[in-house]
């Protein structure tokens, strides 16, 4: 859409527009006040967080940063051990899902086979039908398995449908069937065009999604909590870290760790945020 | 063509079919297997556990952990009616609440406020920060000798020391208000990307033709994306009793927060398997029906368009 000049809109929207833009400043300011506030006290000594609450640091401790490195163990396992634990997490879990159902949405959207249309509108059902409480049957399964490890725990990302299924169906969908056929033609088999020809035209949104899941499984502390207690990632980690502070704290120190867990995911979608806001589009849910 | 011939031509072809069908179970075995393993096997099991007590001499069927549920469910202090009441009020907090502030949020970021670009991106922040760490701040901000209280203790000139998180009056107030506050973001990307979508010239036209923005919001925005907005409707049903919300970060369910979502997850984590999968068991018998009625609705109030 092209911008619109301030000075052509009609008065009304100009007093409507300014009254939403007052609303949105107020907003975006509650939302950034608890990271300045963090920022800010991350810089105190501890004495100084309890006493002066408002005030500027007194020194600047940027070296709080590097003891929240020493500082910051959970269960023995060091900030940098947790945040290899999280960086692996979601790199080989986003890889894994995100191959797993970019595989099963292009076969559902471009193979004509007996039970096409059943795995698209089981994928709809699935995804629709609110199963309460398999938590316990899904535990015991994966404790009875022994895959509650950062290796075996990959299986729960192999799932091929859900939500970025429907969004990949559509992709493949839109992309022309053309250059496939030359392909074939050319003696190319079915995994060359998957590979060479279908990937790279789905790429955008393959990425997009790929983002959103780095963000959802950095973010998640449910899966860990329940299967990977010893081998914490960042997000349980400032959890457990949270529960013990009520014995000994240090609460700048705290900050310091609780802001740098944020810092990869933050730069990552500010670099992506452009690919991330264009392609994900749902539509309706039919079948 | 001679015989020979024929049979080569039709060898070819079968080998090229037969390689097509390698190649479609190849693709779909592992998101089958998951499907078999994760949900089919797990669901089963979970469906049979519900009925099953663990006694000293091993596993018996019996409906007592139905009778249990029953009995307990109506003890409204107790932690189960507790829990389906703070369920329902986080989905009215996230659907009731949330959704049509978003749409606003959405269709005012479209009619491009100033800095729009900017808001989208701040607003954005809730969904891609942990919960872990959001939460974190946010009990530091609200704690009885923390900023929140200052400020008010500041405003009404007296002493202020409201314990937003621990006081059973205030603590499921401060939760709801917690999903709102946070909850726009995630909604905000669908919401525009769909708005983004509409084309230019059903705009124009309503534009030709006077309407201002309340109507065109609600005449032709809503309308033209009603199929995404039905998505997050019918998604945010289905979580009705399974979404947790973030009790476990906030109170761990104490003081009066509990949820149902959580109260399942709390049980495994003490352990205990079978009564859960009742209680889900019965929750589920309630929560299809619901979702694909709310289903049903959101495909009659609209119809879905293709553009």
């Amino acid at each position: 859409m092209e911008k619109i000049r301030w000075k052509m809109r009609r008065k009304s929207e100009r007093i409507v527009l300014t009254l939403v833009f007052i609303v949105f400043a107020i907003y975006a300011v509650t939302l950034m006040i608890p990271f300045v506030w963090a920022f800010i006290s991350s810089l105190k000594t501890d004495d100084e967080y309890y006493e002066r609450v408002f005030a500027w640091p007194r020194d600047w401790l940027f070296g709080n940063y590097i003891r929240a490195f020493k500082e910051f163990t959970v269960n023995g396992v060091s900030f940098l051990g947790m945040f290899a634990n999280s960086l692996w997490l979601t790199v080989a879990g986003t890889f894994i899902s995100i191959m797993v159902t970019s595989m099963t949405a292009y076969t559902v959207a471009k193979y004509d086979f007996r039970g096409n249309k059943f795995i698209y509108r089981l994928a709809i059902f699935i995804m629709v039908i609110p199963i309460v409480g398999n938590l316990p049957a899904q535990y015991k399964l994966i404790m009875d398995l022994g895959i509650n490890n950062p290796i075996g725990i990959l299986l729960l990302y192999t799932g091929g449908f859900g939500m970025n299924f429907i969004i990949l169906h559509g992709t493949y969908r839109s992309i022309s069937w053309t250059y496939a056929e030359a392909a074939f033609i050319d003696g190319g088999s079915d995994w060359t065009v998957y590979w060479r020809i279908m990937l790279p035209q789905a790429m955008p949104s393959l990425i997009a999604l790929s983002v959103l899941s780095c963000i959802g499984i950095w973010n998640d502390y449910m899966t860990p909590f329940l299967y990977l207690k010893n081998s914490p990632t960042l997000a349980l980690g400032i959890y457990q870290f949270d529960v013990m502070q009520q014995y000994r704290s240090n609460v700048p120190i705290y900050y310091c760790g609780v802001l740098l867990s944020m810092l990869p995911i933050l730069i990552l979608f500010v670099c992506m945020q452009k690919t991330i806001m264009t392609n994900t589009v749902a539509g309706g849910l039919k079948g | 063509m001679n015989g020979t011939e024929k049979t080569i031509k039709k060898n070819g072809f079968t080998k090229l079919k037969f390689r097509k069908k390698i190649f479609i179970v190849g693709m779909l075995s592992i998101a089958i297997a998951n499907f078999l393993v994760f949900w089919l096997y797990v669901n089963f099991n979970s469906i049979l556990m519900g009925f099953q007590v663990p006694k000293k001499s091993g596993i018996e069927w019996s409906m007592e952990n139905f009778t249990r549920f029953f009995r307990e469910v109506k003890i409204s202090d107790f932690q189960l009616g507790l829990a389906v009441k703070n369920s329902i009020l986080l989905f009215f907090a996230g659907t009731i609440v949330a959704l049509p502030l978003s749409i606003l949020f959405s269709y005012y970021l479209y009619k491009q406020v100033p800095l729009s670009g900017a808001f989208r991106v701040v607003f954005f922040l809730p969904s891609i920060i942990s919960a872990a760490v959001l939460v974190t701040l946010f009990k530091y901000i609200v704690l009885p000798s923390g900023p929140l209280n200052e400020i008010l203790s500041f405003l009404s000139g007296k002493e202020i020391a409201i314990e937003w998180v621990t006081d059973e009056k205030y603590s499921m107030l401060t939760i709801l208000f917690y999903t709102v506050w946070t909850g726009f973001g995630g909604n905000i990307v669908l919401l525009t990307g769909a708005i983004y979508r509409i084309p230019e010239d059903v705009i124009e036209y309503g534009k030709l033709e006077g309407i201002n923005m309340t109507q065109e919001l609600f005449r032709i925005v809503v309308p033209l994306i009603w199929p995404t907005l039905s998505t997050l409707i019918i998604c945010n049903t289905a979580g009705l009793f399974t979404a947790s919300g973030p009790v476990l970060l906030f109170t761990e369910g104490q003081f009066k927060t509990m949820t149902l979502g959580y109260f399942i997850f709390d049980k495994v984590q003490a352990g205990q398997y079978y009564y859960p999968a009742a209680i889900g068991l019965v929750f589920t018998f309630i929560g299809v029906p619901l979702t694909l009625f709310i289903k049903w609705l959101c495909g009659k109030i609209f119809e879905d368009v293709e553009y």
